[in-house]
């Protein structure tokens, strides 16, 4: 019997691949976003399920969660990879903007992780993967309320390792540098030779999160780098690494 | 003709570090409006330090934004914002009660974007007149994680990069940013338990005192990041920059669950 995977955010990016790369790994992957058509399409192809979600509405995600736990006995992994951009500084953004955020980045994956947390605990051996970003540890001033929800999601998925393994669950968190995705473009870094090289795809990305579940890895950042080096910097210095950030082509609106 | 005294805004002003700090702007000539929930401990440390009290409950957007907007009215000019409110939570990441873990972030960090947006044009304009500052008062769980208080550790992370992220998109603008981190402080809101009170706890407690001259400091030097007391909290985010799943699994130890 093939193990049970739950991945959100899985229509597009990042979720996308990870779904893929689990399916050709064996994994029975059900698939939890907002857009049917793409969930549905993506279900067929490689043999799973599809479950219609807002992981940033709390009661849906726990309606999902149950019907999910009403089908499987156990749920072997959890990939947290839901998640939203919000590219203003926190001087112009949208005040409804900077609380959707919070919910899809962070709460999300938060009531998804203790929704599925009596299936996960059933499972002999679990994994929880929170995809976060090197954002989650390096606070830019573009992105700000983004920068913010994925610095509370980060905190939150270090906490839950320690937590979580003494049930047998093992954690692990994914930082990924700048992504190539259709819910976060890059037009502007891929625009310029001096920047291009930041960016990977969603599939180096999704094989790197498959090597982390086998490999057991605690935390991972992507591609190592100049990621690594940033927040380890950045950690020691705050405010080394934004000092850089106006050397970064500019995003157009 | 004297100038008229510069207007503060104080919020969490009813106990702890924003009381504390409150004496020390009041102290230095500051004019401190003085936001939390509790009305009258509000009202007698207004009439103590000369300033004014301004009830409101910073969980509520609405409530903050009106706010806000009536003080830029009032005042035209605010030189600085302290955002000092916030609540403890502990609990692990499996324990924590989920309307709890909302309602931390509410507080900890989202009242601050929204006063702080609320206010904005009156910092900006005492920017432009020489100089406005701008306060958040964080945690050392805001650069490192403490897995036995997970709710309150995510809460001050997102209070810290919101910090230091307006730094950096205030710069120029002559708003100054300070974010200040705090090592245990023990405080009404925050009691602090067995081994804080042991001989050798008690060497990594200070009182709200501290934290609110570490403030006054960084205002008066133009720090933007202050960790107090330096030792041994400093050392922290370094070891979680560099090593973070074994500064982590560290902190969890049983020994240290006391938080």
């Amino acid at each position: 019997m093939s193990r049970v995977a739950v991945v959100t955010g899985a229509s597009s990016g990042i979720g996308e691949a990870t779904a893929r790369a689990l399916a050709a790994k064996g994994w029975h992957c059900i698939l939890v976003a907002r857009r049917e058509d793409r969930l549905n399409a993506l279900a067929a192809e490689i043999g799973g399920e599809a479950e219609v979600c807002d992981v940033g509405d709390r009661e849906a995600v726990e309606a999902t969660a149950e019907r999910i736990r009403a089908r499987h006995r156990a749920v072997e992994l959890l990939v947290n990879n839901a998640g939203m951009p919000a590219r203003e500084t926190f001087l112009e953004a949208d005040l409804d903007l900077v609380e959707r955020v919070l919910a899809v980045n962070y709460l999300g994956g938060v009531w998804c992780t203790r929704a599925l947390l009596p299936a996960l605990e059933r499972a002999e051996g679990a994994h929880v993967v929170n995809v976060v970003s090197v954002a989650g540890a390096i606070a830019f001033a573009r992105s700000g309320p983004y920068v913010a929800s994925k610095h509370a999601q980060l905190a939150f998925s270090r906490c839950l390792r320690p937590t979580l393994s003494r049930h047998g669950i093992a954690v692990h968190t994914v930082l990924p540098g700048f992504v190539q995705t259709e819910g976060f473009s890059q037009k502007a870094l891929m625009g310029h030779r001096r920047s291009r090289w930041l960016v990977s795809d969603p599939a180096r990305i999704a094989e790197r999160i498959v090597s982390a579940i086998d490999g057991g890895k605690a935390e991972t950042t992507i591609p190592w780098f100049p990621y690594r080096l940033a927040v380890a910097a950045n950690g020691t210095v705050p405010g080394v690494v934004r000092s850089v950030e106006r050397l970064f082509p500019r995003r157009r609106a | 003709m004297t100038t008229p005294a510069r207007v503060a805004i104080v919020t969490g002003a009813s106990s702890g570090i924003g009381e504390a700090t409150t004496r020390a702007l009041a102290a230095q000539g500051w004019r401190c409006v003085l936001v939390a929930r509790r009305r009258e401990r509000l009202e007698r440390l207004a009439a103590e330090t000369g300033g004014v009290a301004e009830p409101c409950d910073l969980v509520d957007r609405a409530a903050v934004t009106a706010l806000g907007e009536r003080l830029v009215g009032e005042y035209g000019s605010i030189g600085l914002l302290v955002n000092s409110a916030g609540a403890l939570s502990r609990g692990t990441a499996e324990q924590v009660d989920l309307d709890e873990l909302e309602q931390i972030i509410r507080l900890n960090y989202l009242s601050g974007v929204w006063v702080t947006r609320s206010v904005l044009p009156a910092l900006l304009d005492a920017g432009r007149e020489g100089g406005a500052h701008v306060v958040n008062v964080a945690s050392i769980a805001g650069a490192i994680a403490f897995p036995a208080g997970a709710a309150y550790s995510a809460s001050k992370h997102a209070q810290v990069a919101f910090s230091r992220s307006l730094t950096a998109a205030l710069r120029r603008t002559g708003v100054q940013v300070h974010t200040v981190l705090p090592g245990f402080v023990v405080t009404e809101g925050f009691p602090h338990p067995r081994f804080w009170e042991s001989r050798l706890g008690r060497r990594f407690v200070i009182g709200p005192e501290r934290v609110a001259a570490a403030i006054l400091g960084a205002i008066e030097k133009g720090k933007e990041e202050v960790v107090v007391p330096w030792f041994p909290y400093r050392l922290a985010p370094v070891a979680e920059a560099l090593f973070p799943t074994l500064t982590t699994r560290v902190l969890a130890l049983d020994s240290y669950r006391g938080i």
